[in-house]
């Protein structure tokens, strides 16, 4: 989890607190970086910047579901391609949720002047963002 | 011609399929890199026929 924005937009999504950075205990540890609380987790998820790492304790379940912290990385899969994409002044469609629980939602290529040319022609030699904390 | 696009598709545990559409040939490598760049790292890459037929393709990667 790389790009902080992306992870204020899925606690946003998930109505959860805003991302505090600073130093945070989890469990024995006290790790450094954005923390995230999830719903009836007792210690908070924390995410390093720079490696993007995530930090967690749940006991195996028993301090956190771990279906909560799925529900977030998947949040922040569709807020990290929605940033990515805003980067480079691309529009995308609303996200829809299908039957098996995936979320999915298209990005706009044709408006792509960095490579695509409308026809099929693309140019290379990418320079795109990171997205990078 | 459809318009170029690129479906995200990321599932219940958060893994990210980045899948383009109606670009020629070998260029939807190149028009879906940005995403897989700034997305993670790849653990999976499946190209259909069209792709080695230089035809409109599909390419779908998957990302950590």
């Amino acid at each position: 989890m790389t790009d902080i924005r992306a992870v204020e937009r899925a606690c946003v999504m998930l109505n959860l607190a805003p991302p505090r950075q600073g130093k945070h205990k989890v469990y024995t540890q006290e790790v450094e970086g954005f923390a995230v609380e999830l719903p009836d987790w007792r210690y908070p998820i924390v995410i390093i910047p720079g490696t993007g790492e995530c930090k967690y304790d749940n006991y195996n379940g028993s301090w956190g579901r771990k279906d909560k912290l799925d529900q977030f990385c998947q949040r922040y899969g569709i807020a990290a391609a929605q940033c990515l994409a805003e980067d480079r002044g691309l529009t995308y469609t609303e996200t829809r949720v299908e039957a098996d629980g995936s979320m999915v939602f298209e990005v706009n290529l044709e408006e792509d002047q960095q490579h695509v040319t409308v026809g099929g022609g693309l140019t290379d030699g990418d320079s795109g963002p990171s997205g990078g904390l | 011609m459809s318009k170029p696009v690129m479906e995200i598709r990321v599932d219940k545990t958060g893994q990210v399929q980045v899948q383009t559409k109606c670009i020629a040939g070998q260029s939807c490598v190149a028009a879906s890199r940005f995403m897989e760049q700034g997305l993670g790292v790849v653990v999976d890459e499946a190209k259909t026929a069209e792709y080695y037929d230089n035809k409109p393709l599909e390419q779908e990667v998957r990302h950590s």
